[in-house]
């Protein structure tokens, strides 16, 4: 497996806290590479160096052979490479197929003048996002609720509704931080089916979860950090058995579902 | 088309209808003008919308675009005997430079730093104005600028100049329209909402918002220049401050992000001052008691809340 995302080195100060300390990482196309380790590990941070929400001190992202390091997020997403947010961050006013619509924007071309004058081009290409978008929602379950506005959908459909908002755009590498967190388990389950699903359609994925559960199930390699390092990185059966991260969770192994 | 789509034109046809009724019953030439003032209104308050009410920056400084509009295309035809259409297109280029070199830096910024930039810019332009009086005329104004033509007739009474006036609404709201459902419409209206998830979608954030502040300044050029020709004679007074708080005003009346409502709210606010002498005695502390009120009662505008669009509790008014 060809690595589609390469972390080299990437360290973030936030004044006297080391977020991260000379992070390698490497995720393939069409796999799950999850991202666990306890609260302020890390692993936000890494997605938001990633997707250029922060500025790291040093390091390289590589993303497809092309250094992306300090690339505005607009343009990541026109290279595939798109993100969910651990706060929901969905357009509360705008409808749910609007909202996916917006995810298309990376994958569409016109400005201003063109929009503004509607050209054909335009309104062909009006016609193919929504198709998309009905597709897509329909994928997440959505569909009913395609012309409610977003904020009065309850939080669960929210949460699928930014993974459907990301995954509009035909990506080519998702970063989900947290899709799960607050989700009962049933709709735990049936993410993690759909997030599977997303994988087998060569589309590479970086899931950052503190449901031990979902990760160990779903994920193809599960990398763990703690204190801004790297400590392992393995499979999830290679990840269970290393007594570093045994350590670490010590107490909370239960909890976090890793010696289960 | 979308029911949305057969909407609007069904909406947007039923006012041409009206539109072109009215002449049939309005006859008296000061209520041709009162409406002549409402459609110029309106088609910068359309442009404002875009910005305000679509991408969330305010703007208090369209006034100085309306005025830059308007002095620049009466210089150029009355000092310097250029074809007024001509002179219209030239003036909305500059003024779209400079809306794009105000815009560039602060927009930047996170913060409504436009506020502030577009205010001081609009009372930079108000002394230009009043102080050039060798191009401008200074306090009293410039008067001599020429009427419009069409096809070499001149735009020169009441009447023709309403159809022209109205007609460039019908086209500005068409276009505004055209943007607002379109790809970068829905991106305006995410940035707003949500910067970072836009962003992540795709959408070009500081250079969405510093076209769009180029697009709705471009708007209010247009609609000085017709003001320029169809008055004759311009002041400095029309353009300042205040007429940026009465734009603003007529925005939020009408509803934020409701391209009907900025119709409603220019047509409901422009008379009041000219049909009430006590209005326009105390226009400007009316204007400013206006906004207040509303955004504190009434933040989603009459046709927000005619269609019970809610604002979010502790969400943004703007």
């Amino acid at each position: 497996m060809a690595a589609l995302l390469t972390i080299k080195g990437l360290s973030v100060r936030f004044g006297g806290l080391q977020a991260l300390d000379s992070l390698d990482l490497e995720a393939p196309a069409g796999a799950i590479t999850a991202l666990i380790g306890p609260n302020g590990a890390g692993k936000t941070t890494a997605i938001n160096c990633v997707s250029g929400v922060v500025a790291p001190n040093s390091g390289q992202v590589g993303f497809d052979g092309r250094a992306v390091l300090g690339m505005a997020g607009y343009k990541l997403a026109r290279l595939g490479l798109t993100r969910t947010f651990q706060n929901l961050q969905v357009f509360g006013l705008m409808n749910v197929l609007e909202n996916v619509m917006v995810g298309m924007h990376a994958a569409s071309r016109g400005g201003f003048a063109a929009a503004m004058l509607r050209l054909p081009l335009l309104r062909r290409q009006e016609a193919a996002i929504r198709a998309r978008a009905e597709e897509v929602l329909a994928f997440f379950g959505l569909d009913k609720v395609a012309h409610q506005p977003a904020e009065e959908l309850a939080y669960g459909d929210q949460k699928r509704l930014e993974l459907a908002r990301a995954l509009a755009g035909r990506p080519r590498l998702m970063l989900l931080d947290e899709p799960v967190a607050g989700l009962n388990a049933a709709e735990t389950h049936e993410l993690g089916r759909l997030i599977v699903k997303i994988k087998e359609q060569g589309i590479g994925v970086v899931l950052v979860e503190h449901d031990m559960g979902l990760v160990m199930r779903i994920s193809d390699q599960v990398a763990v950090l703690s204190g801004g390092r790297l400590i392992a990185r393995g499979t999830p059966a290679q990840i269970q058995q290393d007594p570093e991260v045994i350590r670490i969770y010590l107490g909370g192994g239960e909890e976090f579902g890793l010696l289960a | 088309m979308t029911t949305q789509g057969k909407r609007f034109f069904l909406a947007l046809a039923a006012l041409a209808a009206v539109l072109a009724a009215l002449p049939l019953v309005v006859t008296n030439p000061y209520y041709l003008n009162v409406l002549n003032v409402v459609a110029l209104n309106v088609l910068v308050v359309t442009g404002l919308n875009l910005l305000i009410g679509f991408a969330g920056q305010i703007s208090l400084g369209h006034a100085a675009f309306f005025g830059l509009g308007a002095y620049i295309s009466g210089i150029l035809t009355g000092t310097h005997g250029w074809e007024p259409w001509t002179a219209l297109v030239l003036a909305a280029a500059v003024v779209a430079l400079v809306a794009l070199v105000i815009g560039m830096p602060t927009l930047r910024l996170e913060g409504n730093y436009l506020v502030m930039a577009t205010l001081g810019f609009n009372l930079i332009v108000s002394v230009l104005m009043l102080q050039l009086d060798d191009i401008t005329g200074g306090p009293s104004g410039y008067t001599g600028i020429p009427p419009l033509t069409f096809f070499g007739a001149p735009i020169a009474t009441d009447l023709s100049f309403y159809w022209l006036a109205w007609g460039a609404v019908l086209l500005g709201l068409l276009l505004a329209r055209n943007l607002v459902h379109s790809r970068v419409g829905r991106g305006l209206k995410a940035l707003h909402e949500a910067p970072l998830a836009a962003a992540a979608s795709g959408v070009p954030i500081e250079s969405y918002k510093v076209k769009v502040f180029v697009v709705s300044a471009v708007y209010a050029s247009v609609a000085g220049s017709l003001y320029a020709h169809y008055y004759g004679i311009i002041t400095p007074k029309t353009f300042d401050i205040f007429k940026s708080v009465e734009l603003v005003t007529m925005c939020i009346v009408g509803g934020m992000g409701s391209l009907w409502g900025g119709l409603f709210g220019a047509a409901l606010l422009t008379p009041l001052p000219q049909l009430l002498a006590v209005v326009e005695e105390y226009k400007d502390i009316f204007f400013g008691g206006i906004l207040l009120l509303l955004l504190i009662f009434l933040p989603q505008g009459l046709v927000g809340w005619l269609e019970g669009k809610r604002v979010r509790p502790g969400g943004r008014a703007f």
